[in-house]
């Protein structure tokens, strides 16, 4: 998980450059934390909801009303439960989809069996 | 190599950028700070102040009165504290139990525990709020607590998985050997190799339980409203106490940076013992 200084220093010694490093010793030994990150936030990023709630709450003119928000909104406010339910699934399945890809990825490099 | 030659004409580039993103990045926190320490006319002035007679006005008013902001405080550091600490227990040990099992269906499970982070957060409430009030969890604090592990649990379970995953092997099989138990394994081996990403992860769920709106807006009553929730009561339809938002503002950021701060030092530490162990 974390790097050994040893090893960025055998190849310092080598010659490496600094891209070169990063390129071959730094990203794949954190390669698999940083999909799982990228998994994370972008679930978090597709239910992101409080601070446009708060700070435009959808506005001007809905061009700020993402997905979550139009959820919530004709949940608690036009209370159409139903109409709510569907968007909730619907972004579950668009969830599904891009996990998927993710574990995909995890898969082949050996790191979710 | 001539990635090398070609990167070291333009060595300026990267510390333009890393001043660009420090600016884009701390600008808007000084301006809060800055804010806080201003009187009721100077925060709303239509020029950028930056002489102006500093007033401790806003945290008096913070500490003071009927809107007492300590309460806030305890509510919020009981709810993400438990939660950070259940979450971290509980994900340390069910990650590494995944990356280091194998049984059939493992992927749907791993897929299962991440999927409570894909449910849209209103989506949620409503059920989140039955239960709850069935449970008579409503208006306490471990109603939060149980609402923030729905999404630090799987969190830690999945990051504590990427972490075990990328240890070698080797050092766990020697332990085994030499006869230790499962949980000395866990206990002695990967924990210890794994501590800077654990004290990491779990600063991270501190910081998501620490930050949370939608649900302590939903779930927390009067005896455990939240320091966010109490941040967003000043925005108000008559308009928007600055003063007092921004002072609020820096209080629920300081502890976050008092501790990001705290654990670097400690991160270090932990990364050199890393090393050491995995020789």
């Amino acid at each position: 998980m974390s790097i050994q200084p040893q090893i960025l220093e055998a190849a310092k010694v080598d010659g490496a450059s600094y891209m070169a490093r990063l390129r071959h010793i730094v990203l794949p030994s954190i390669a698999g934390i940083v999909i799982v990150a990228l998994l994370i936030r972008s679930m978090d990023a597709l239910r992101y909801f409080d601070v446009i709630w708060q700070a435009t709450n959808g506005g001007p003119a809905n061009v700020t009303k993402i997905i979550p928000l139009r959820l919530y909104e004709s949940a608690f406010r036009f209370f159409h439960l139903g109409y709510a339910a569907a968007i909730g699934l619907l972004m579950l399945a668009v969830s599904i989809l891009i996990a998927n890809l993710f574990t995909g990825i995890l898969q082949r490099r050996g790191l979710l069996r | 190599m001539t990635s090398g030659a070609r990167f070291s004409g333009g060595r300026a580039i990267p510390y333009v950028l890393l001043v660009l993103i420090l600016l884009w990045t701390i600008i808007p926190v000084a301006w809060m700070i800055l804010s806080s320490f201003k009187n009721a006319t100077d925060v709303l002035s239509p020029t950028p102040l930056l002489a102006f007679k500093p007033t401790l006005v806003n945290y008096i008013g913070l500490v003071s009165g009927g809107n007492n902001a300590l309460s806030y405080f305890r509510s919020s550091l009981l709810a993400s504290g438990i939660s950070t600490i259940i979450a971290t227990i509980l994900g340390c040990i069910a990650g590494y139990g995944l990356a280091r099992s194998n049984f059939r269906g493992k992927k749907h499970l791993a897929f299962w525990i991440i999927s409570t982070r894909m449910a849209l957060i209103a989506a949620v409430i409503l059920p989140f709020f039955i239960g709850f009030t069935f449970l008579h969890l409503i208006n306490t604090v471990w109603g939060l607590v149980i609402a923030y592990l729905s999404f630090n649990l799987e969190f830690v379970i999945w990051i504590m998985n990427a972490f075990v995953a990328d240890l070698p092997p080797g050092i766990e099989e020697a332990a085994r050997v030499d006869g230790a138990s499962n949980f000395q394994t866990f206990w002695r081996i990967a924990l210890p190799m794994t501590a800077p990403g654990i004290v990491t992860t779990a600063i991270l769920c501190l910081v998501f339980s620490w930050n949370d709106y939608a649900f302590a807006v939903t779930f927390a009553g009067p005896g455990s409203q939240t320091l966010p929730v109490a941040a967003s009561q000043l925005i108000t339809q008559t308009g928007v106490d600055w003063g007092q938002l921004t002072a609020i503002g820096t209080v629920v950021a300081l502890p976050m940076v008092v501790v990001g701060l705290a654990v670097r030092r400690y991160l270090v530490r932990g990364l050199t013992l890393g090393a050491v162990t995995g020789e």
